[in-house]
């Protein structure tokens, strides 16, 4: 079960709304990211500073999707972000 | 040159796209009927800088359905690469923002991402090719040695700091570059070059600038409400309008800030600043092309009428008419004219277009901060000669003939 964790966006991350699409730009490499519909969604609700319980709960009200199968994919997500510096938790 | 009228529908749609409310008075409807073509379009909107603003206007469902699906795509995606550039401006603007506050040294972020995050709410919706600051003259040396461990050098054979600020003192404005990520800076001493003889001083802009926060981490330092009119105009007059962005930001600026502006305390100083007949052009042009709301203080001012009135129509019309011919220097010359106020004002003009020395001038002959002034007489010297060869050529030409 995903733990509640309070996210930090780290502060050389940069992002930008693209219609239903997120593009984030880690300004420490250049690198950019692309975000689906609902991990742009997560990400809107992490910069609110709502904790992973929260984003999973709205995740699974608002998207059409087994609840196991969204809180893997949100677990799997946050891992990424972790590992290229975009996020601390 | 005529006027391509070839993309006309085109542009009305973008007009129709990007106008305030109701389509804009001097605005047609773009019929159902007409077939749009996708590359005149998208040619169109990237030429005026608002690809990004009418991708998002699409999105709000505005005239989508005039648009095939491919070329709703094509727009998104030409969308989505300017906002990769917007992005990559607001890391350098942050990152230089941080540096310079370190150094104590004050910058205002002009154009670019934080005008479109203060007119649009969001810095990726105007494109911009690059990041423009405005700073007092005597800080420009120190902001390019602050900005060189950034990676940004400057875009001339002018290498050192000091002679890149003499040629700041003349122009008013220093390019910088960095290649790794293509963000291009422009430091301004003044809003407009010296030889407009207009603007209010740089020490006022500083201490009414305010502070914008572009997101949870990044907060610059921008110019006060009325400053930043009165230079979005200044700004288009200069390049005469030739850009649709420039209107859009002024009727942006209108639907924004409109109704809690003291506009009777900005005209006045506007007229102050010389800069009246350029805020008029420019407030008419946005209620003209994009249906923007006129403010009442400025419907009742009747300044230079016919001359505000005819300059706008001229703009408008060529606005709309899908021409993207740039205007050549003649014309851009004679639009910056027709809004400096006085005949004597035009005067000073030329003679301050006509002694100025030139970047380069200062290039091509390299001297000591103490022989500066013998620019002036090497300049009298190679314009006297110029016209010696122009007239001796045309002399020629109409010999031979």
């Amino acid at each position: 079960m995903l733990a509640d964790m309070h996210l930090v966006i780290s502060p050389h991350v940069f992002s930008q709304r693209l219609g239903e699409e997120t593009v984030l730009l880690n300004a420490d490499s250049g690198a950019y990211f692309g975000l689906t519909p609902v991990a742009s969604r997560a990400w809107e609700l992490m910069q609110e500073g709502v904790g992973t319980r929260e984003i999973l709960a709205k995740l699974e009200a608002e998207f059409d999707a087994p609840s196991a199968q969204i809180e893997q994919d949100l677990e799997v997500f946050l891992l990424k972000l972790r590992e290229k510096e975009l996020v601390a938790f | 040159m005529p006027a391509d009228l070839s993309a006309r529908p085109e542009m009305q749609f973008l007009l129709a796209l990007l106008s305030q409310g109701a389509v804009g008075s001097g605005v047609s409807e773009p019929g159902e009927e007409t077939p749009l073509d996708g590359t005149k379009l998208r040619h169109l909107a990237r030429t005026h800088g608002v690809t990004t603003l009418a991708n998002a206007r699409l999105g709000e469902g505005r005239c989508a359905g005039l648009l095939s699906t491919t070329v709703r795509q094509q727009l998104a995606q030409d969308a989505r690469e300017s906002s990769f550039l917007a992005m990559a401006q607001v890391a350098a603007l942050a990152q230089i923002q941080a540096a310079m506050d370190e150094a104590g040294v004050p910058l205002i972020a002009w154009k670019g991402p934080s005008l479109s995050a203060q007119l649009y709410g969001s810095y990726a919706l105007r494109a911009s090719c690059d990041l423009d600051f405005l700073l007092m003259a005597k800080d420009v040396p120190e902001a390019i040695r602050i900005l060189a461990p950034l990676g940004f050098e400057l875009v001339s054979s002018l290498t050192s700091s000091a002679a890149a600020a003499r040629a700041c003192k003349l122009h008013c404005e220093v390019h910088l570059h960095r290649k790794h990520d293509r963000v291009h800076l422009e430091l301004h001493d003044e809003v407009m070059p010296r030889i407009y003889g207009r603007w209010m001083p740089m020490e006022g802009c500083m201490r009414r600038s305010v502070w914008l926060a572009l997101d949870a981490h990044t907060r610059v330092r921008t110019l006060a409400t009325d400053d930043l009119l009165l230079s979005l105009c200044s700004h288009g007059t200069k390049h005469g309008w030739d850009s649709l962005k420039w209107v859009c930001d002024v009727a942006g600026f209108l639907a924004r800030y409109g109704e809690a502006t003291d506009w009777t305390g900005l005209l006045a100083d506007a007229r102050k600043a010389s800069a009246l007949k350029s805020l008029l052009v420019g407030i008419r042009l946005a209620v003209e092309v994009l249906g923007a709301t006129e403010p009442e203080p400025v419907q009742r001012c009747t300044y230079a009428e016919a001359e505000v009135r005819a300059i706008v129509r001229t703009t408008a019309r060529r606005l709309s008419s899908g021409d993207t011919t740039r205007l050549n220097k003649r014309e851009t010359l004679s639009s910056a004219l027709n809004t400096v106020p006085t005949r004597s004002a035009r005067a000073m003009y030329l003679a301050r277009r006509i002694t100025t020395v030139t970047e380069h001038e200062i290039e091509a002959l390299p001297l000591p901060t103490a022989l500066y002034p013998l620019y002036y007489p090497l300049r009298a010297l190679r314009l006297t000669g110029k016209g010696i060869r122009a007239g001796w050529e045309r002399l020629g030409g109409a010999t031979s003939k």
